[in-house]
């Protein structure tokens, strides 16, 4: 009696840890999957996979978590930043300094984004800066600050949390973006102080 | 040799459990986020105010979109998109099956004025199959701001989503 049920323990064991192994063994791999097929140039981080079907599994679960309901590389290209140009994570108590020149696109977006992906409470209500309203330099480029406090209308609010992000987002791009995203002429983001 | 049984079980477990885990992520989410943009009602569209803050069903909206929503279901019937193109800006139409993969899209450099698309289970009469029969299609417009928003807004608002 007591064999058999220690026979039966065996198998029972058996079945618990594949289980607790495969589950942990996807979430391991989800969590490699969103730094994993991406691109770089500078701290801007693209995926060429998001919003594509012809995805494997563990692609497409990516795709979902970090991106859902995002449009193909063709509509467009999503370039994250969750560090500075010099590496070091994006500190919502600091002020940086955003400067740079249009990307190739029909139209081009600046948002910043909480930890949590959604957009930061502000009493200005400012999210984002576009081609149309971004605060240009003189050479035709453009230049913002983002930080957690400022005055005007020329920054970007972080809301002051510990850690954000910032996507650029370029609708209808030019073909030499989509083709080499590393190599696109994106802006520098520049540690000026912190709080 | 007794080991061998339960070690090759515990493999294969691990490996269809890991396959599972992968498949069922993107339903999962798919299904979450179907449930909170059709809680007022599916096979209808949902024109959104531009996001803020408060925007918290879908991660990373965009706040120069402003985007109108249907979540759908075929299990009754094919549903019929009737959508409003405004003139220069960006435009698109794009669906979502129910497996998040993004089956069909098209902007406004391909088409104007006005554009129909029927959804359907098989893809019958030049309509457009959805596998699983359930999903999202969205509309985005691109408007700089809210100002630029009201410009479009009577227009994108004739845009239906409907049992066909």
């Amino acid at each position: 009696m007591l064999r058999g049920m220690r026979r039966w323990g065996i198998w029972l064991l058996a079945v618990i840890a594949g289980i607790v192994i495969g589950s942990g063994g996807a979430w391991l791999s989800l969590r490699a999957g969103l730094g994993a097929g991406a691109t770089k140039s500078g701290p801007w981080v693209t995926s060429s996979v998001t919003g594509s079907t012809d995805a494997d599994l563990r692609t497409r679960a990516t795709v979902a978590i970090a991106g859902l309901l995002a449009l193909s590389a063709k509509e467009a290209i999503y370039f994250n930043a969750e560090e500075d140009s010099a590496g070091a994570p994006l500190d919502g108590r600091c002020r940086y300094r955003v400067t740079g020149s249009d990307p190739k696109a029909r139209w081009w977006s600046l948002t910043l984004y909480g930890a949590d992906h959604f957009l930061v409470t502000n009493p200005a209500q400012r999210f984002s800066f576009h081609m149309r309203n971004v605060p240009r330099t003189g050479d035709g480029g453009f230049a913002f600050d983002v930080a957690p406090t400022g005055e005007g209308d020329g920054w970007l609010p972080t809301g002051g949390q510990a850690r954000f992000a910032l996507t650029l987002r370029a609708y209808n791009p030019d073909p030499t973006i989509i083709g080499r995203p590393d190599r696109a002429h994106l802006p520098r983001i520049e540690k000026v102080s912190c709080a | 040799m007794r080991w061998l049984g339960p070690i090759l079980l515990a493999g294969l477990v691990a490996a269809l459990t890991y396959a599972a885990a992968l498949w069922a992520t993107p339903h999962v989410i798919m299904a979450k986020a179907m449930d909170k943009l059709g809680a007022g009602g599916i096979n209808t569209m949902r024109h959104q105010g531009l996001p803020t803050a408060e925007s918290r069903f879908v991660v990373r909206p965009s706040p120069d979109l402003a985007y109108s929503i249907c979540v759908f279901d075929l299990a009754k019937g094919p549903v019929a998109i009737d959508a409003f193109v405004p003139p220069h800006r960006y435009w698109s139409l794009s669906v979502f099956d129910a497996n998040t993969d993004n089956i069909f899209s098209v902007n406004d450099r391909a088409v104007s004025g006005h554009y129909a698309l029927t959804l359907s289970k098989d893809g019958v009469g030049g309509s457009l199959a959805v596998p699983g029969g359930k999903g999202i299609a969205l509309i985005r417009i691109l408007v700089t701001d809210a100002k630029d928003l009201a410009n479009i807004d009577a227009l994108r608002r004739r845009s239906t989503c409907a049992p066909a």
